[in-house]
């Protein structure tokens, strides 16, 4: 099990020793260990929340349903009914989002295979500049 | 109004030889095949992209029969011919 200080936390997830601190008042870190001398010491699973954190900040999760969430992820069996409801809920959000993305996705890959497949530039582009029904 | 028993979509984008050339080679296939029950329609990306990307397109040209992708590439002569037999006579020309 790997042992790891603020500047390396700064390193791997490119949080800031400020915003560490601040997720430890607030709750959501829990139990950082410490040396003899008092120097924060974070653990692997210490930095597998962090990523949690991180991932449920992109999707604009608020700190508040993050240390719920992260209640849930500690002790799913005797998570709070409210917590896991916003589990619940916070899942079906993340369902629409990835939902969407996979039609961006799927969108985007047709424009770029559009673009790929043509020697004069990207006809599409031309195409959307070009049509009258699209707002300008 | 009657409906036509086969729809047939050739997916298009502006610039595309390939796209032009599978609608022209759709249309001399109907035309030999000289049947008032088969649909054709060019579709312009560009206009339709959520409606392509529904259908599963994800290139240029892309045919379709019926609301179903059959051809993601500029098909043969021949193997067009034969997908629209097929889909006329419900299978029984494979």
């Amino acid at each position: 099990m790997s042992e790891y200080r603020i500047g390396d936390i700064g390193k791997l997830l490119g949080l800031s020793a400020d915003t560490l601190r601040y997720y430890e008042k607030f709750g959501l870190l829990k139990n950082i260990g410490r040396t003899p001398s008092g120097i924060r010491v974070y653990s692997d699973k210490d930095i597998s929340t962090l990523k949690f954190i991180l991932r449920a900040q992109k999707m604009n999760f608020s700190l508040a349903e993050i240390k719920d969430l992260l209640q849930m992820r500690e002790d799913p069996h005797h998570a709070r009914s409210e917590v896991r409801e916003l589990s619940h809920r916070k899942l079906a959000e993340i369902e629409t989002h990835l939902q969407d993305l996979t039609t961006l996705r799927n969108e985007l890959t047709l424009l770029v295979n559009l673009c790929t497949g043509s020697e004069d530039g990207c006809p599409i582009i031309e195409g959307i500049e070009n049509n009258p029904a699209q707002e300008k | 109004m009657p409906q036509n028993r086969l729809s047939i979509e050739i997916f298009s984008a502006p610039g595309c030889n390939k796209c032009r050339r599978a609608y022209r080679l759709a249309q001399d296939v109907l035309q030999e095949l000289d049947n008032h029950d088969i649909a054709l329609r060019l579709v312009n990306i560009v206009e339709e992209l959520e409606y392509a990307v529904d259908l599963g397109i994800r290139a240029t040209p892309g045919i379709v029969f019926n609301g179903t992708l059959v051809f993601t590439a500029m098909p043969t002569e021949e193997a067009l011919r034969k997908a629209i037999l097929t889909h006329l006579t419900g299978g029984e020309h494979e």
